[in-house]
């Protein structure tokens, strides 16, 4: 693990609004290295998805530096669809489009980089059959329950074989049960798949269950002020929540968020 | 009961319904002997519709001919502008103050002054038409394109989609739902707008006999045009409903 993919350096970002300026993030700095699942945790509002929505180039930083595979964002100027392609973003809500079926939104993706359906259409069925979502398929959204509808949007974000997934609390509406499903399901298909993941979450236990690493953010600017590697033996199953080695983690990292949330107080 | 009945029953009621409010109106005429004037016996009126068609078609022709080229000229209209509108906030910006003056306007104010300009012709109750139903359809689009989700939009920016699939993708689509009932509160508009402007100096259509019909207590007269209206304005209703359930689809 010694190639990095993604580089951000000395990332700021300001919002303008009518009246103010917001201060999101200050001073960010992070790697990420190739095959890896790193996670965010943080309190609400500390920035965590306005980092992926900048890697993404969404939106677009006030200050710094950002590498991606090589390639180096050019400020005031939209990062090349070669660059971007490598990005599949999975959205808090699972945002899918309620007048296309299940396949059209996996595809949708496919149709905005201008790709042949015929040549994809392949690779989404695979993914449809390996998620076990097959026969729902021809389904609209609005037929599905939350989880299926989350699946369905995690898919959408790797129809285009993106080498990395984005994903922005993905699991943060559904009972613990199914997150943890889904959190097993993901580790799967990124071990399968050979993807790097950069994964939002405010939970902490999830960021560990998942993780090879995990940074944490204070609030009020944004910014990082913990890096902490999770040295968990892979695969992992629920069990491992139980252990010692896990427990401490836990309670270190909250420990870390609480003195978080107190400063956001003082 | 059987599920068969049931489901057949189910189907039915709007006109067993329908069928219920006029018996209770033709009894209430016939019991309380209420005076023509007021309530004429709604069985008199759809039996003159029957047997005097000939003489109502001249007039339901030329009402319904300019609502069928007015409303839809209006909607086309007050889509186009939406689509601008929500495209461009500079011409928003530019224009908005100004179509708030028209909306704020009651058209039946600019009739006397259509008809002075153009005419006592059908343009006049065209144009009124399609100026009542423009801006129920052009503000329910906006309505609709105000409401999407941001999400929807950083779909297509985090596949570095342009401006114009952010468009026809998600602005489009999404609006569909909003569309469909600023062409419902047109179509209802719309309809007042033409028979507002017959009944204001012109000499033919429904809303010209409907006023010189209660003018002189022709009421059973009268009431057959309104029933008549009625009847239009429901299948144009009913047709807008039965495209939403086509296009619309979650």
């Amino acid at each position: 693990m010694t190639d990095s993919i993604i580089k951000m350096e000395h990332v700021d970002m300001v919002f303008h609004t009518r009246t103010q300026e917001i201060e999101a993030l200050r001073d960010i700095n992070l790697q990420i290295f190739k095959h890896e699942f790193v996670s965010i945790v943080g309190p609400s509002g500390c920035g965590k998805s306005t980092i992926i929505r900048i890697l993404d180039d969404i939106i677009q930083p006030t200050k710094g530096t950002i590498t991606v595979d090589g390639y180096t964002y050019i400020p005031n100027k939209q990062v090349p669809k070669e660059v971007i392609r490598k990005f599949g973003f999975v959205f808090q809500n699972p945002n899918l489009l309620p007048w296309m079926t299940v396949k059209k939104n996996i595809m949708f993706p496919l149709k905005i980089f201008h790709d042949k359906d015929s040549q994809w259409e392949k690779v989404v069925d695979d993914l449809l059959k390996i998620s076990g979502m097959s026969e729902y398929a021809d389904y609209y959204p609005g037929a599905l329950s939350g989880g299926m509808l989350q699946r369905v949007g995690v898919l959408r974000a790797m129809s285009y074989q993106p080498s990395i997934l984005l994903m922005d609390e993905p699991y943060g509406t559904l009972d613990n049960l199914r997150r943890e499903q889904l959190d097993m399901e993901t580790m799967r298909l990124w071990d399968t798949l050979k993807q790097t993941i950069i994964f939002i979450t405010h939970n902490v236990a999830e960021a560990i269950f998942v993780s090879d690493r995990v940074y944490v953010m204070d609030t009020q600017p944004g910014r990082i002020v913990e890096e902490v590697k999770i040295d968990l033996p892979r695969p992992r199953t629920p069990e491992v929540t139980a252990t010692k080695q896990f427990k401490e983690y836990k309670q270190y990292l909250t420990s870390k968020i609480s003195n978080v949330d107190l400063n956001a107080i003082k | 009961m059987s599920m068969k009945f049931k489901a057949f029953l189910y189907k039915l009621s709007p006109l067993l319904v329908f069928i219920l409010i006029f018996s209770i109106l033709e009894l209430a005429v016939q019991i309380f002997t209420i005076p023509v004037y007021i309530l004429p016996s709604p069985i008199a009126s759809f039996r003159y519709i029957i047997t005097s068609f000939g003489e109502m078609w001249p007039h339901m022709q030329k009402t319904f001919s300019q609502y069928l080229i007015g409303y839809p000229i209006g909607s086309l209209i007050g889509f186009s502008l939406a689509l601008i509108f929500i495209m461009s906030k500079t011409v928003t910006k530019a224009i908005s103050p100004y179509l708030t003056i028209i909306f704020c306007t009651p058209q039946i104010v600019l009739i006397p002054l259509l008809k002075v300009w153009l005419g006592y012709g059908a343009t006049v109750c065209t144009i009124v038409c399609a100026l009542s139903c423009f801006s129920s359809t052009m503000t329910q689009i906006m309505t609709g394109a105000e409401m999407i989700p941001v999400e929807r939009f950083e779909l297509v920016k985090s596949c570095k989609g342009t401006k114009l699939q952010s468009f026809f993708h998600i602005i489009v689509p999404s609006c569909w739902s909003s569309t469909f009932t600023g062409l419902k509160l047109g179509a209802i508009s719309g309809l007042a707008g033409v028979i507002g402007a017959e009944m204001i100096g012109d000499t033919r259509g429904i809303g010209y006999v409907v006023k010189l019909d209660t003018n002189i207590y022709l009421m059973v007269e009268m009431f057959a045009y309104v029933y008549v209206l009625m009847a239009f304005g429901y299948i144009v209703y009913s047709l807008i409903c039965l495209a939403e359930d086509k296009f619309v689809k979650q």
